[in-house]
């Protein structure tokens, strides 16, 4: 086990280095850049508090979609033979097993979504509202405060 | 003297046929493929030039030759647009280590927040957005027969079709599989806009950023390199995207103006608004920057363009997938 600081505290030192001593001290493209590193750092705060309860719902929901057997108390719903796991740092944690099998599931929806040759209205707004939920919970991660406001709602008001 | 200076000083000799002096340098690199240098050019008559050279660096990344893009950009001069006269072209490498324009310098502001800044003390959004309207107007009555030959142009003159079949090709490349994409696909794809073809010459880039603004308004609309023909609609609905709102969520063109605005400009001033085309083509605008933004990732990851703003592009698919859901609504 590591000492403290621990990785959340770590990226919160960071995150306050870049904005209250790097921020100040440069301009033009450095200080874009170094604001695009500070929000990166931020997103990495909040994912580390929220991207496991992301993953089991993100699962539950695309589970229910292609047809894996039930929702988040299955174990293993998905082929493991897939090179889904190459770009976890460990393939044998909890949360690399987990990742590996959303994007398993994410995968198998994008195959569902381009083969089916016809689609009824009921399994698009399946689809629809499971998608909107988990692009709802990447922005709560990436860009908070993004998903107050509907694009579409003039025109579908 | 720099290499710029010399090299510019050299051409503009040759072409006026006047000892050149050339003055007041300034770089402003307004996209990463191309540098824009700003500068006067003072003839030994007298007469004085306030100048931008647009310099390609790079060739392997030029997205249409450079006398192309000079070329259109006089015709949507002599339509009636505002644009940047372009005085010389020049393919030649051996004066600025590249192919370049030079053309006349335009005052006022292209940096979107500051252009948002301004808009708001000014109060003139709409009006922008109708003299855009106006222009785009302008810009597509051109007569085919008038844009250079060896434009780039969809093939079997479907520009909604060729648009999808460049999709389909980009999606192949995403790095990981986006349902939220491959719906929107879907959806374009069993939407097709029922109306024949129109084709005219098109900008294809008119977002808030290629756009310069002071305060009396609109003054010219820059970076021709991806001008093409297409789909009139596609020209009005991409600077419609979300992202190049800046913020101003509320005004759907740029943060600006509405596309009320937009609509009875481009009307008022001869064009056809199709709301539904529009739309279609708003969608796959959204569609067309999601999957632009996990490419520029892909460019940080496999090391062809390592840098953190490309790297961070990953992290913003996010919200071009949302937005498209929420367009897909209803």
């Amino acid at each position: 086990m590591q000492d403290r600081p621990n990785a959340q505290e770590l990226l919160a030192a960071v995150g306050d280095f870049l904005e209250h001593e790097v921020m100040p001290g440069v301009s033009g493209p450095l200080q874009y850049r170094s604001r695009v590193a500070l929000n990166l750092v931020r997103i990495l705060e909040r994912e580390a508090m929220l991207e496991p309860a992301h993953l089991a719902r993100e699962r539950e929901r695309l589970s229910a979609l292609v047809g894996a057997e039930t929702g988040s108390s299955m174990h293993n719903p998905v082929d493991r033979r897939s090179d889904a796991s190459s770009d976890a740092q460990s393939p044998s944690t909890p949360r690399a097993d987990l990742q590996a099998q959303v994007l398993e599931l994410n995968r198998r929806l994008v195959a569902d979504i381009e083969t089916a040759t016809s689609m009824t209205p009921e399994r698009e707004a399946a689809i629809h509202s499971a998608l909107l939920e988990i692009a709802r919970a990447k922005l709560a991660i990436c860009r908070p405060g993004y998903a107050n406001f509907d694009d579409g709602a003039k025109r579908n008001p | 003297m720099n290499p710029i200076q010399s090299g510019l000083t050299r051409f503009l000799s040759e072409r006026f046929a006047d000892r050149v002096e050339v003055s007041g340098i300034t770089e402003s690199s307004a996209g990463a493929r191309r540098l824009n240098v700003l500068f006067d050019a003072t003839l030994a008559s007298g007469k004085r030039y306030e100048l931008c050279a647009t310099i390609i660096g790079n060739v392997n990344i030029l997205i249409q030759p450079i006398a192309r893009e000079a070329a259109v950009l006089r015709l949507a001069e002599s339509a009636g647009m505002p644009v940047a006269h372009v005085y010389f072209d020049c393919e030649d490498a051996s004066y600025l280590g590249g192919p370049f324009f030079i053309s006349q310098r335009i005052a006022g502001e292209t940096v979107p927040r500051r252009v948002l800044r301004m808009v708001e003390q000014v109060g003139h959004g709409e009006r922008i957005v109708a003299q855009i309207g106006a222009a785009f107007a302008a810009l597509h009555r051109v007569p085919l027969q008038h844009a250079p030959d060896d434009m780039t142009r969809p093939q079997a003159n479907s520009a909604c079709q060729q648009a999808l079949d460049n999709l389909g090709l980009q999606m192949k490349e995403l790095l990981q599989p986006s349902p939220a994409i491959s719906l929107g696909y879907r959806w374009l794809n069993s939407r097709m806009p029922a109306r024949d073809n129109i084709l005219t010459v098109i900008h294809a880039d008119t977002r808030n950023g290629n756009i310069v603004i002071s305060r009396s308004g609109l003054e010219a609309i820059l970076d021709w390199e991806g001008s093409r023909i297409g789909d009139p609609m596609e020209d009005l609905a991409w600077p419609c995207v979300r992202t190049w709102r800046f913020g101003e969520d509320e005004k759907e063109f740029g943060g600006l103006g509405s596309v009320e605005t937009l609509a009875t400009a481009y009307e008022g001033a001869g064009g056809r608004f199709e709301p539904e085309v529009f739309h279609w083509w708003k969608v796959l605008g959204n569609l067309r920057w999601a999957i632009g933004l996990a490419g520029q990732a892909h460019q940080h990851l496999d090391g062809r363009v390592p840098n953190i703003v490309m790297a961070a592009s990953g992290r913003r698919v996010c919200e071009l997938e949302y937005d498209l859901l929420c367009l897909l609504s209803g």
